[in-house]
């Protein structure tokens, strides 16, 4: 049953470390939050064109192949999901973090260590699937409230 | 953590939107480089829909052509760069003449009366240069020029005062015979026009009593103060006179040393990083290439397996092309995209093709 899950929507993300930075896409259905690795920086791609276009193309496919497809990939059920908080990326964070971050995504997780990820800035553009445009924190909170209303909390 | 994140501006800027866009100064400088970047990118995702679609074959990517386009590229921004900073660095510190005598501990020129002698060697603090001139026949010295520099203490006038203090002090029969303010160069001096007898004392070789003339052109700038002394005898005085006020007025305050070594060290730096970013780029760019073509590979060998087999779990499709299921249903979207009858279940896992009658 679990494959006829649809993808209300996914956000482009990415965790920076010192190692290079991994990018993925956080695809949420109804039920869970399947994160699903895209690309790592200068191992796969150069360009954050190639990862949104990577994440266009994996929403194609279902959430089985998504979860099989990379060891990173692993999902959350939102039963687990305690709190998940958008915040807008200050000076700090893209400083600290990424230069092309538009905002931190935090989820925290029943009995388990928190996610947190940087939300980059673009993605493609679903009507011209050659091109990319800017991925806007607006659309973002709005995907998740479709799906975690009484879990998200918005700060600026 | 500053490389990365330099690796990673570099990485936003590759992306094509930002490319569009004004960037602050280094990276504008830089800015050509990004613009073929953009220029690469939109050819390789012709080329890529080439592939994926089967229309633009041939719009493939001349490797070389673009490398050569590259080189052409660094090389014409690495000398765009060179010659801004020859021109900034020619207008911002002035150029010298090259027979000046340039002191850069004190920061100043001076161009000597020609075929005056110069010793700046085994001078006494704070004379820094002594310029000499014809020998002055009464007294067997020689008519000089004489500059002295030091740590400015006091203002100018205070300057002059402190002066005149101690010739007053130290030399017999001292002597103002005019003073007054002047310009050298722009610079606000005061000209001391003084007289002066010298006394022979113990431990000097000369033993005449002679009278001095000398003109002192004193200022204080940028923390320093300068004497420049003319001297002579009161014979001799204005017959030099000239020569020194024409070497005067070529003295010149000069800034700081422009600084090549650092200029030659951002220019080679920057050489290295446009290379290394080049370099990074093509290897992408082959790397891309060489996917989509072993993808390309898979969608048309995954179609003759199921002409022959009909239906095919996928994932054992997968193992036999050692690749991702994922992979397998974005070869099944494409060939559906294309028109191909395939399909595949979801519950069941199955990659289907629909023989047609």
């Amino acid at each position: 049953m679990l494959e006829k899950e649809e993808i209300k929507g996914y956000i482009l993300a990415d965790k920076f470390s010192w190692k290079p930075n991994i990018h993925f896409a956080l695809f949420f259905t109804l039920k869970r939050l399947i994160v699903a690795k895209v690309g790592a920086l200068f191992k796969d791609f150069v360009a954050s064109a190639e990862y949104a276009k990577k994440a266009e193309e994996l929403k194609e496919v279902s959430i089985e192949s998504i979860l099989k497809a990379d060891k990173d990939n692993f999902e959350i059920p939102y039963t687990d999901i305690t709190d998940i908080e958008i915040k807008k990326a200050g000076w700090k964070d893209k400083l600290v973090a990424d230069f092309v971050t538009i905002g931190t995504l935090t989820i925290k997780i029943k009995d388990k260590k928190g996610q947190k990820f940087n939300i980059t800035k673009l993605r493609i553009d679903p009507s011209a699937p050659s091109k990319v445009k800017p991925q806007k924190l607006e659309d973002c909170i709005n995907v998740v409230r479709s799906v975690l209303s009484d879990k998200l909390s918005v700060k600026s | 953590m500053k490389s990365h994140s330099l690796l990673l501006l570099y990485a936003h800027f590759l992306d094509s939107e930002n490319l569009n866009r004004d960037v602050n100064l280094p990276f504008a400088l830089l800015r050509p480089l990004f613009v073929l970047s953009e220029d690469l990118v939109s050819k390789r995702q012709k080329c890529v829909n080439g592939i994926m679609s089967d229309r633009g074959r041939n719009e493939g990517i001349p490797v070389m052509r673009s490398m050569m386009k590259i080189l052409k590229w660094t090389v014409s921004t690495c000398a765009f760069l060179l010659l801004t900073i020859s021109i900034l660095g020619i207008s911002a510190f002035g150029a010298v003449n090259p027979e000046a005598y340039v002191n850069r501990t004190h920061g100043f020129s001076i161009n000597p009366p020609s075929g005056w002698t110069v010793n700046d060697t085994g001078v006494s603090p704070p004379i820094v240069v002594f310029f000499y001139g014809p020998v002055i026949p009464e007294t067997g010295g020689k008519i000089n020029i004489n500059i002295a520099a030091g740590t400015a203490t006091a203002s100018l006038d205070e300057y002059v005062s402190g002066v005149k203090q101690w010739c007053a002090l130290n030399f017999t029969n001292f002597n103002v015979v005019s003073e007054g303010h002047r310009n050298v160069s722009r610079l606000d001096c005061y000209e001391l026009v003084v007289t002066w007898t010298y006394m022979p004392g113990a431990n000097v070789s000369n033993t005449h009593t002679f009278n001095i003339k000398q003109k002192l052109v004193l200022f204080v700038e940028k923390g320093k103060a300068y004497n420049i002394a003319f001297t002579a005898s009161p014979a001799n005085y204005d017959e030099y006179l000239p020569v020194f006020e024409e070497s005067l007025q070529t003295f010149k305050l000069l800034g700081p040393e422009f600084p090549w070594q650092t200029i030659l060290n951002i220019i080679i730096g920057a050489i290295v990083g446009a290379g290394a970013g080049v370099i990074i780029s093509v290897a992408f760019l082959i790397k891309r290439r060489k996917a989509k073509t072993q993808q390309q590979r898979i969608v048309s060998q995954i179609l003759e397996l199921l002409k022959l087999s009909g239906s095919i779990k996928i994932d054992d499709l997968a193992k036999r092309f050692a690749t991702t299921e994922a992979d397998i249903e974005l070869a099944v979207i494409q060939l559906k995209r294309d028109g191909v009858p395939v399909s595949f279940n979801r519950e069941t896992r199955e990659v289907t093709y629909e023989k047609q009658e």
